[in-house]
């Protein structure tokens, strides 16, 4: 009869351990848009090695810094590009680096470029759907408003943005619009269009590296890290033959 | 009955087993129920919460596409400062609904939102949603996301006023030139609004998309947890009604069992109670049937008492009828003489007392019947204790009325037994010396018989020695008569000189002296042995061989002789001992010729053993049939031909053996080695005491 009585006392056990299992430490990065494939593909090694869990917050770089600065939460932030570090490193949440790839940027347009584009010109033709992305929202936004303005300038750059039926917010944005056919050019980060969903749908025009420089991707380590034992090891896999193995299926190395 | 115990204990345990197990599998059953319905409850309450959330995202997004609209209102409509003042009110009030609205979404609370109505009496309405923030360490995204962009939002209304006012300005004063670089600034500006909202937009309905996912998990994870639960139950359900069902059976099972045996118990007691009845009837028959009164007593009630006593006094019926004037039967006790017992106070005991303690002496009472005649009992008392404890007195009256005239005639006879006894005496005395001369003319009978018998044992053997002469004298007889024929033959052809008649003469004598040996040899046999004398067994032996050798040789019976060297002496009458062997020796031979055996042989075997002198003959006649093998010493017992045998050579030569010479003879059947083969046959064997 007892033997009986503790093997229902052990099946309830055993439900409730299972019913309220300790959580596991939670990691937040922010991550550039463009870079969310690889980073959620490291993501999960490092979710089984430490048996973690890592939320991904997406979207355009800026944004991302805006989000991380307000709410002053999270473990690691990797924009589209070093600048972001750079400019936002004097605010104090950004520590350490890892160097984990590059961005280039490139012209984007139909598959097997049935408009002709030529190049960067044809930004200002008013007979092409244009679609940039916003200066103030992701790194590919900063990025065209630099190589508009080493093009030709501040004017090209207004002339240029003038010209776009719609300005987008991040990298996925232009190419959907690519693939939906609602516009037929644009600039933007060049890893993409390699991507199994984008390459079916988009050439590239690349672009001169005077005027479109490849842009470094660091992984930042955030001051207000919760878990940085966890957040560095995901910064050394990242640098890791590995990490680097991943990164450059996704074209973010060469 | 120990076992029928052990079963109702068993069946008592296997019932209180079914008990526990039924209680603990139903409040398992319920127990797991409640913990399944707080399960399910909260996890209904998570389902409600979720959408609760996503209202709230719903709200927050209805919210942003108002604030788009206002925006391109004051971009497009307003053309005075009160009227972009009014818009930007709007804007900001909007602003701190979503606002309070994440704040909620972060922390939990209670969102309430008016819904303007254009009804009659109702203006507008309340939405109430609450929202129950249960772990404020997760992370919400779409706080994190939302809030800097109202943020933003805020600078951006500030910023498209102010262009807005500039460009107001640069028109009234008429400065083309820079109203056309702020028309620019607004139109790159209204332009780069819509990818805004559409980020706000996007960060909502993430916050949407994420609440629709966490409700399909939530969903999926409800309907695991009642199949779960459901199985579980099931599971325990099934295991419950097994054990219950197991121990049902077991207790049917013991239940059957205990009602068989109280069956077979029930029998048994009634089996035993008729045994018991039985045996009361047998007990009161075997009472009644006792020629003496018998009276149970437990020494102060008496409690029963056979039919002799109600047949003594025929006055009373029954035990009840006596005991209504008596308490005791030795209110009846007559005081017949001194030795009787009575009803009196013997030092401290009562008369049962003193029979009891007493039971070597004869106790006696006297009692007068019911036709007032004194009979003379004597009294036995004997003690019992019943297997429940009752203590009883069985005492037993026998009447010795007879034995009590007996002695009183018994008594007047003593008076004339000396006289008696006298003339008995003498009487004895003639008879005596009758006996010894009746015994000495017996023995004397017996042992002429004996003597007849020997003498007729000596006749038969006479008969069988004349044989063995004849066959004896034969040989020399035959040869005496072939020499002396010679030597006649010789002397009348003249062939014969002095010498040969000379070794004729010779051999005639030696011849003539083997028989006068022979003669000798015979009439020593038949020379009674009037003195015991030592003698060698060998020798009788040799003698014995030497009167049957003539006949065994005619016979062909190969005669072997394994004579112990240096045998004991023994004590006795040799030559009857010769007769006892000549007899063995010539039965030996009559059974190798009456079984027409071939090869015929006879082994005899002389041995000391110990202090005994063993004699074995062993023959391969085939044996003795067991069936007659005991007769064979009996008198008179032959198994030849009336013509051949007496039947008295074996009886005589047990007689010689046993009682002349104290030894022993034996035969048995045996198989035996001639040469390395095997023969059947009977063996005789004379054991003599060493002298």
């Amino acid at each position: 009869m007892v033997n009986r009585l503790v093997v229902i006392f052990l099946f309830f056990v055993t439900i409730n351990l299972q019913l309220f299992a300790q959580q596991k430490p939670q990691l937040l990065i922010y991550c550039g848009i463009t870079m969310v494939k690889p980073i959620k593909e490291i993501a999960k090694i490092i979710e089984e090695k430490y048996d973690c869990e890592i939320k991904i917050s997406q979207g355009g770089s800026k944004d991302l810094y805006d989000s991380l600065k307000y709410s002053k939460i999270g473990d690691l932030y990797l924009p589209g590009s070093d600048s972001y570090r750079i400019n936002n490193l004097k605010d104090g949440f950004l520590l350490d680096e890892a160097y984990v790839g590059y961005n280039q940027a490139a012209l984007f347009v139909q598959k097997k470029n049935p408009l002709k584009v030529q190049g960067i010109e044809d930004l200002l033709n008013p007979n092409l759907g244009v679609i940039l992305c916003d200066p103030k929202s992701g790194s590919i936004g900063k990025m065209t408003e630099k190589i508009l303005k080493n093009h030709k300038g501040e004017d090209f750059f207004f002339e240029a943005y003038n010209n776009v039926i719609v300005i987008g917010t991040d990298s996925r944005n232009l190419n959907k619009a690519l693939i939906d056919k609602e516009a037929d050019l644009a600039i933007n980060w060049k890893a993409t269009a390699f991507w199994p969903e984008n390459k079916d749908h988009i050439d590239i025009i690349d672009l001169d590296e005077k005027i479109a420089p490849k842009q470094r991707l660091v992984i930042n380590l955030l001051s207000f890290s919760k878990h940085p034992d966890i957040a560095k090891a995901f910064m050394r896999y990242a640098q890791s033959i590995q990490g680097q193995e991943i990164m450059k299926k996704y074209g973010f190395l060469d | 009955m120990k076992k029928n115990v052990s079963n109702i204990k068993s069946t008592y345990n296997a019932l209180m087993l079914l008990l526990v197990s039924f209680l603990v599998g139903i409040s398992t059953l319920v127990i797991l129920h409640l913990y399944f319905l707080s399960i399910i409850e909260k996890l209904d309450w998570k389902v409600i919460n979720l959408e609760s959330k996503i209202r709230i995202g719903e709200f927050i997004a209805e919210d942003i596409h108002k604030i788009r609209s206002d925006f391109f209102e004051l971009s497009a409509t307003t053309s005075n400062k009160r009227g972009r003042e009014l818009i930007q009110k709007r804007i900001l009030e909007r602003i701190e609904v979503i606002e309070s609205s994440l704040q909620i979404l972060k922390n939990g609370g209670t969102l309430e939102r008016v819904i303007k109505l254009n009804i009659a009496g109702h203006h507008n309405t309340v939405k109430i949603v609450k929202y129950i923030k249960q772990n404020k360490e997760v992370i919400s995204l779409e706080v994190i996301d939302v809030m800097p962009k109202l943020i933003e939002l805020k600078n951006k209304i500030e910023e498209n006023i102010d262009l807005l006012e500039k460009q107001q300005q640069y028109l009234r004063m008429g400065d083309l030139e820079n109203y056309a670089s702020v028309s620019r600034e607004i139109h790159f500006f209204n332009k780069s609004v819509p990818a805004y909202f559409t980020r706000m937009l996007e960060n909502v309905r993430r916050l949407l998309y994420e609440g629709e996912i966490e409700f399909k998990e939530l969903q999926a994870q409800i309907n695991d947890e009642k199949n779960y639960y459901s199985q579980l139950e099931l599971a325990i359900v099934i295991f419950v009604a097994f054990i219950v069902l197991l121990l049902g059976f077991i207790i049917a099972k013991q239940i059957l069992k205990s009602s068989k045996n109280l069956e077979s118990l029930n029998d048994a007691l009634q089996d035993k109670m008729q045994h018991i009845d039985q045996q009361r009837q047998y007990i009161r028959s075997i009472l009644d049937a006792q020629p003496n009164i018998v009276l149970l007593t437990n020494g102060e009630i008496l409690i029963d008492a056979n039919y002799r006593l109600f047949e003594f006094l025929s006055h009373y019926n029954d035990l009840d009828e006596f005991k209504q004037e008596h308490t005791c039967i030795c209110e009846l006790f007559e005081p017949y003489s001194s030795e009787y017992l009575i009803e009196k106070d013997y030092d401290g005991k009562t008369w049962i007392d003193v029979v009891l303690q007493n039971k070597e002496i004869k106790h006696k009472v006297a009692i007068k019947n019911s036709f007032g005649k004194l009979v003379h009992f004597s009294v036995d008392a004997v003690e019992a204790t019943l297997e429940n404890g009752e203590y009883l007195i069985i005492v037993s009256f026998n009447d010795i009325s007879r034995e009590v005239a007996a002695q009183l005639e018994l008594k007047h006879l003593n008076d004339n037994l000396e006289q008696r006894v006298e003339a008995k005496t003498k009487q004895l005395q003639e008879l005596n010396e009758n006996l010894e001369q009746r015994v000495i003319i017996e023995v004397q009978k017996n042992r002429k018989k004996d003597q007849q018998m020997i003498q007729q044992s000596r006749f038969a053997a006479l008969g069988e020695m004349i044989g063995n002469i004849a066959h004896q004298w034969r040989q020399p007889l035959s040869a005496i008569n072939s020499t002396a024929s010679g030597m006649k033959v010789q002397l009348e052809l003249n062939l014969a000189d002095m010498k040969d008649i000379d070794k004729s003469y010779n051999k005639i004598m030696e011849y003539v002296s083997f028989l006068n040996q022979t003669i000798e040899d015979f009439r020593e046999f038949f020379k009674e042995d009037k003195e015991s004398s030592i003698f060698s067994v060998n020798d009788v032996i040799k003698k014995a061989v030497s009167i049957t050798s003539a006949t065994y040789k005619d016979n062909m019976i190969e005669l072997t002789l394994d004579l112990e060297e240096k045998i004991f002496s023994t004590t006795g009458f040799p030559n009857e001992l010769s007769q006892v062997f000549l007899n063995i020796l010539n039965n030996a031979r009559d059974a190798l010729i009456q079984n027409k055996i071939q090869d015929k042989k006879v082994y005899v075997r002389t041995y000391n053993l110990n202090e005994e002198i063993c004699i074995e003959f062993y023959d391969n006649g085939l044996g003795i049939k067991e069936e007659i093998i005991d007769k064979i010493f009996d008198p008179y017992f032959t198994t030849k031909h009336q013509s051949q045998g007496t039947g008295i050579g074996l009886y005589m030569s047990k007689e010689i053996v046993e009682k002349h010479m104290n030894g022993k003879i034996s035969v048995q059947n045996v198989h035996k080695d001639f040469n390395d083969t095997e023969y059947n046959g009977a063996m005789f064997k004379v054991i003599l005491p060493r002298a």
